[in-house]
This record gives structure tokens, sequence and C-alpha cells, in this order.
């Protein structure tokens, strides 16, 4: 977990992760949240990464618009899972990703997705701190814990 | 101000709030200062001190209360 240096305090080794969110389900952009923030309360270095499905949920408004993987039902099942959270207190997507914003976790938008699908970047919310590649993704993975494809 | 204390509430929140708005409160705060949080999620109150002791930071006191805790912590 820890070094000492050369004062002999121990120092804490800075973990990081990466997320790829390729869905733009609203469940499964749920739990990469969830894993995202809670890491990030955990002093873990914390990066999403954004492609072809995922980028919709970083479209202004559009994590308002993800629907369930499973179950979505016409929007009957999304409705219910909405009124399910509310009632356990669980925190919205677009709550989470606020709480990703203020405790630091980088989100990146993958470039290449954003031109096959017309995702200008003025489209996007301006919580996204970057715009990138695989090679961009693949330098902060390389240096990672734990890697996640959601 | 270092032995100022800031207290915050997490009654009712569920998975991972209690951990985020510990953590959001921490960020605010000056090295020394103590942050007290209550709440009820059971599970928090095993995992809250353990995401302390991963960033370095200093667990104070855990009271259980059976339905309800309280966590002392001290920012480094």
């Amino acid at each position: 977990m820890g070094y000492k240096n050369k004062e002999g305090v121990i120092k804490m080794e800075k973990k990081s992760m990466t997320i790829i969110m390729h869905s733009g389900s609203l469940d499964k952009a749920l739990a990469g949240f969830i894993v995202a923030t809670g890491a990030a309360a955990k002093g873990i270095d914390t990066t999403i990464f954004f492609t072809f499905w995922g980028l919709n949920l970083i479209k202004k408004g559009g994590s308002n618009k993800a629907k369930l993987s499973e179950m979505n039902m016409l929007g009957l099942g999304k409705m219910m899972i909405k009124r399910l959270m509310k009632k356990n207190n669980v925190a919205s997507l677009e709550e989470l990703i606020k709480d990703a914003n203020d405790l630091g976790v980088k989100l990146i938008a993958c470039e290449m997705t954003m031109g096959l699908m017309n995702v200008p970047k003025d489209s996007l919310v301006p919580e996204v701190s970057e715009i990138g590649g695989v090679g961009t993704y693949l330098d902060n993975a390389s240096k990672s814990n734990i890697n996640l494809f959601i | 101000m270092a032995n100022e204390e800031i207290k915050i509430s997490t009654f009712g929140l569920n998975c991972p709030k209690p951990l985020i708005e510990t953590r959001k409160a921490l960020n605010k705060m000056k090295s020394g200062q103590i942050l007290i949080v209550e709440g009820d999620h059971k599970i928090s109150l095993k995992e809250i001190p353990q995401a302390i002791k991963d960033s370095g930071d200093e667990i104070i006191s855990v009271e259980d209360n059976d339905t309800q805790w309280v966590i002392k912590i001290r920012k480094v």
C-alpha cells in the first residue's frame, strides 16, 4: 500500500483506474459512475473514456435520455427504476456525473467516434476535460491498476 | 483555525453517496481540520474508514450505535 520516503514518513502509492464507457444504457452508466465516483472518493485517480453509445451520456441533456439495457419496455421499465431509485435514495445519473466532476474524475471523449457519430465538441457537457484517441486511453490505462470496459 | 470541526450528515443516503460526500467535504478542508460524518448506511461504516486510510487521512474515532454511526476524521 505505501512506502517510506527518506525521512521515514509513509507515503501512499497513488493508484489509478480507467473505464471505457462504450454503453449508453442507464443501468450500465450508473454502474460505471458509481465505481468511478467511489474510486475517486478513495483517492484513486480516475479517467472515463467515452466512445460509441457512451458518447450520448456526455452530450448536453443526453444522460436524461439514456434507456435501460434490459426491460426498458418503451420507457416503462426506466420509469419504474427511476421511481425505485428515488424511493431507495440512490443517486441519479445526473447527480453522479456532477459528483464525478467535483471529485476530479477526468472525462475524455473519443475523437474518432465523435466524427463517426456526428457529435461536435460544442454538443458535449463542459465537464468533458479532453478529447482523445486510443493512444490517450492507453497512456492512462498502461499506468493504471484497474481498467474496466462497460 | 486548525482545530475547527466540520460536521456533515449522510442520513438516508445510499451507496456510494456517504463516501462521496465525505470525500467532497475533506477536499474542501485544510490540513489538520476535523470532519465529523454522521449517517445510518451500514456498509459505509466499514467503507468510509477504509477509504480514509487509502488516501492517508486519519481516523480519530468510529462510533457505532447500531442504528446510526459517527466517524471522526483528521485531514492530513
